[in-house]
């Protein structure tokens, strides 16, 4: 029913201090009395029209959320002010409007390793580690590999190396494609490794903000923020002569915007508006492709999708940094959400995304049309093991670096009496921990009985068709060397009727399916309710 | 009245977890919660459902079992169960195929669980069960099982309710290796129906009461919303998502000083209860203003510019205004006053509680 206009009334929701670029602009949502949802916004609300009535105005806040009840009159104007106590800023470690380690004195140092100039390789990756209290800082556990997983220590252009007391940042300059961060991963077992694919374009710094534990020194990668910036372009234009030009308020605002739109997307909940993803992520995007990556996936997760605008953008990403396998991953992500008329990347992928939603829809894809993922490539011997959860696409791996090695190398070491897993790691190229889950499923499957064992049945698993159907195929003649007599041994990893037998014996408790993973207890995983 | 005999339930509440740190883990809440839920359904005032068709697992429900109990087999036991006698019953005591199709449609399932939770891809709440241990952390996924009982249609309605943290993990959930084809349902375009609430956004944590309480924050709001605490005459899947939108975060606010937004995904048309509460209200005039000398105020309900209803709170004392109301919005106005002519108004909210409130 359409409500004439002198029933109306309009309604601001303003801070008691004026926002500035700094501040992370909170989340304002205002109810009718159905509880209806009936505006919202980030920051302030000014002159929203509503039918006169009453409503609650809701400001979220990481203190106390502010809330008030408010009567719109017809044809007036009502304007409620929230308190500011202090800055709302995001937990992050890049020294960024918004962010809780934004300080000038981080942003020189980070402005120097980025306006250094160039050496003979034509990108560069510079790695930020920040803590809030002066406090040593220990990488050494942090590694970077090259593509074939070889650990590099000599790399041209260590000068940029730098430390202060609450920071440290190494800087090298590299080939463009694929590098790898490795560090240690504790909660996974002692001798495990995490793995971080990144992507270097060239004329562009790969920019990484790390945190540290404060109490252990070493880098925390719970919160890591990633950036492109162009090699040479200032990341800290307020400490010229011209502070408070055009161009600095847009480097800030951009910078800002980034890490607002990589919050969303952890958070799985905007704290930008659709206006703001609309115009600022994808303006500033030329000066931070990374912009443009986060905000094209905000705009995927959209209910309604804007197919014009994520094809330009799309478009832009590649003539920015051509080759980059999230913009081929979101070229695929837009494609399969209905967006025609992409330009198509149509290339074979080798190296896996830096975002895992990117991943997931390239792996998706594959499973659709085998061949997007490059068969035997980094990206598809990794593409079981991607951790669960998180923003960045990350996996569990050993000292071996297993994954680097060519499928080949490993066929001939894989043994006939080698336990099931290792055959099965064999022929799908999966490392061990992955397939040993694989396994631990089909057996329950193939014990249960009744339904027929596709590859379709292991698709959650991550694997390729072609890497599932491989499985099938081996589990079946494994069971029909099972069924012959005399050769006992070999049916005592897979036969079903093993299976069934053992399952009988088992108490009820020992049925439950097993996790591959560890209570990642310290990190109040489990503190609900706590 | 809404037709229950074809509505089932699984409710699970684990509170120990004897092999996580030693219990250290241990929660206060979930078998509370779980008895209460279960009290609800088989309320003839609530759920309306046959106790004979509720399955509540806890520690304690039912008897007779070694700890650590519940785990993964007793939980897919029960929905499997239900499933099995729905067809069962169906074939057995309805006549014909129209008979049992329009019993399918008027089927529900509701799962239920309270515990230790996780996440996988951020549209999950997996029930950590009670036999998981440091290393291997049991579980059972609600997305799997809702997405198992869509697939084939098992019934026609499913509300999945989970009040557990879903932080993240890098575990991948393990699938479910159900074949429901024999319990498969009928196709009709707009069924099944699903209502799913889960206790807290995707990475985020679900808390425990506060010392005086006896249920967890989602779980409270969710039986006071249940019970007819939403705002209207009719609870459904659409009122009670906005009411465990709007009070589940001022539970854990007013509890537990913490963010809890709950993640709610319903389709319309659900009903649970056609019912409202009424909650105490007491409104105190402050002294000096336009309400302290009066013998009365009206309590006006608004919507779209129109004043829809007007209720008249007498003075139980000088200044002081009682009576009874359901959850909502309002306008206090003086006797016959008009707020939209420009009368004096005091916004008030009642939110699935009684309510003290200085007015003027």
């Amino acid at each position: 029913m359409k409500i004439s206009a002198n029933k109306l009334g309009s309604l601001s929701v303003v801070p008691q201090t004026p926002a500035n670029v700094r501040d992370v602009p909170r989340r304002i949502q205002i109810t009718d009395g159905s509880l209806s949802l009936v505006a919202k916004g980030f920051g302030q609300l000014e002159k929203v029209r509503l039918p006169a009535g009453v409503y609650q105005a809701r400001v979220e806040s990481v203190e106390k959320p502010f809330e008030q009840m408010v009567f719109v009159a017809p044809g007036k104007k009502t304007s409620i002010t929230y308190p500011v106590h202090e800055r709302e800023v995001l937990p992050s470690a890049a020294p960024v409007p918004g962010a809780d380690a934004m300080h000038e004195y981080m942003r020189d140092p980070l402005n120097h390793a980025v306006m250094r100039p160039a050496t003979l390789k034509p990108c560069r990756i510079v790695v930020m580690a920040t803590r809030q209290i002066a406090g040593p800082i220990d990488l050494s556990g942090f590694r970077f590999l090259d593509a074939k997983g070889r650990e590099v220590t000599e790399m041209v252009g260590n000068l940029g190396d730098a430390e202060g007391n609450e920071w440290k940042i190494i800087s090298r300059d590299v080939d463009e494609g694929g590098w790898i961060l490795e560090w240690p991963a504790a909660n996974f077992g002692p001798k495990k490794l995490l793995r971080q694919p990144l992507w270097c374009s060239k004329n562009w710094c790969t920019l990484i903000f790390v945190g540290v534990n404060v109490a252990t020194g070493t880098p925390d990668m719970e919160n890591v923020s990633i950036y492109f910036w162009r090699t040479g372009s200032s990341f800290a234009p307020e400490q010229t002569d011209q502070p408070d030009s055009w161009d600095t308020r847009n480097v800030l605002q951009s910078q800002r915007y980034t890490e607002l739109a990589l919050h969303s997307l952890v958070n799985g909940r905007s704290l930008l508006s659709i206006d703001e993803v609309d115009t600022n992520l994808l303006v500033e995007k030329f000066k931070n492709p990374m912009l443009g990556i986060l905000g094209c996936h905000l705009l995927l997760q959209r209910t309604s999708k804007d197919a014009k605008l994520i094809r330009t953008v799309v478009a832009n990403l590649d003539r920015l940094v051509p080759g980059d396998p999230d913009v081929m991953a979101l070229e695929v992500m837009a494609r399969r959400a209905g967006v025609k008329g992409l330009k198509s990347l149509a290339r074979t992928l080798s190296w896996p995304p830096m975002l895992r939603k990117g991943f997931l829809a390239l792996r998706d894809e594959d499973w659709l049309k085998p061949g997007t993922i490059a068969q035997g490539s980094v990206c598809d011997r990794v593409r079981a093991g991607i951790l669960s959860g998180g923003v960045w696409t990350r996996w569990v791996g050993e000292k071996s670096r297993e994954e680097f090695v060519a499928p080949t190398a490993q066929f001939a070491a894989v043994r006939k009496t080698a336990p099931a897993w290792k055959k099965l790691s064999n022929i799908t190229g999966s490392p061990a921990p992955t397939s040993k889950n694989v396994l631990s499923y089909v057996k329950q499957f193939l014990g249960r009985g009744g339904k027929k064992f596709l590859a379709e049945d292991l698709r959650w698993t991550g694997m390729g068709r072609e890497q599932a159907t491989a499985v099938v195929r081996y589990m079946n003649e494994e069971s029909a060397v099972a069924r012959r007599p005399g050769i006992r041994k070999a049916a005592a990893r897979i036969s079903p009727k093993k299976v069934v037998a053992k399952k009988d014996k088992k108490t009820r408790s020992t049925k439950a399916p097993q996790a591959s993973g560890r209570l990642q207890v310290n990190r109040g995983k489990t503190q609900r309710k706590a | 009245m809404t037709d229950t005999t074809w509505h089932y339930a699984v409710v699970v509440g684990i509170d120990e977890y004897p092999r996580i740190e030693n219990g250290r883990k241990n929660l206060r809440g979930p078998m509370e919660d779980a008895e209460d839920m279960a009290a609800w359904l088989t309320d003839a005032k609530g759920g309306n459902l046959d106790p004979g068709r509720v399955k509540l697992l806890t520690r304690k429900a039912p008897e007779g079992r070694n700890p650590p109990v519940p785990v993964l087999d007793e939980i897919t036991d029960a929905i499997l169960g239900w499933a099995a006698d729905f067809v069962d019953r169906r074939k057995k005591t309805l006549p014909n195929e129209a008979a049992r199709k329009a019993a399918w449609q008027k089927s529900r399932l509701y799962f239920y669980v309270s515990g230790h939770g996780i996440d996988d891809e951020g549209d999950d709440a997996a029930l950590i069960t009670a036999n998981a241990s440091s290393v291997s952390l049991n579980h059972i996924s609600t997305r799997n099982v809702l997405n198992k009982l869509t697939k084939e249609r098992v019934f026609g309605e499913l509300v999945i309710l989970a009040d557990c943290c879903r932080e993240m993990i890098g575990v991948g959930m393990q699938p479910l290796i159900w074949d429901l084809s024999p319990y498969r349902g009928y196709n009709v375009r707009s069924l099944p129906r699903t209502f799913i609430g889960l206790a807290s956004r995707n990475r985020q944590k679900a808390f425990e009461p506060g010392p005086k309480y006896r249920n967890s924050i989602f779980t409270q709001a969710l039986l006071e919303g249940l019970k007819g605490g939403v705002s209207g005459n009719v609870v459904t899947s659409d009122t009670l998502e906005k009411f465990l939108y709007n009070v589940v975060p001022k539970l854990a606010q007013e509890q537990k000083s913490e963010d809890q937004d709950p993640k709610i995904d319903g389709d319309p048309d659900i009903v649970f209860l056609h019912d409202s509460t009424n909650y105490q209200v007491t409104l105190t005039a402050r002294p000096g203003s336009v309400f302290a000398a009066l013998p009365a105020v009206d309590v006006l309900e608004t919507d779209k510019a129109v004043v829809r209803s007007r209720v008249s709170l007498s003075a139980a004392a000088p200044g002081v205004f009682k009576g009874m109301l359901p959850t909502g919005f309002y306008a206090i106005v003086p006797p016959g006053g008009d707020p939209m002519a420009g009368s004096p108004v005091h916004p008030l909210s009642v939110l699935g509680k009684d309510t003290d409130e200085n007015i003027g």
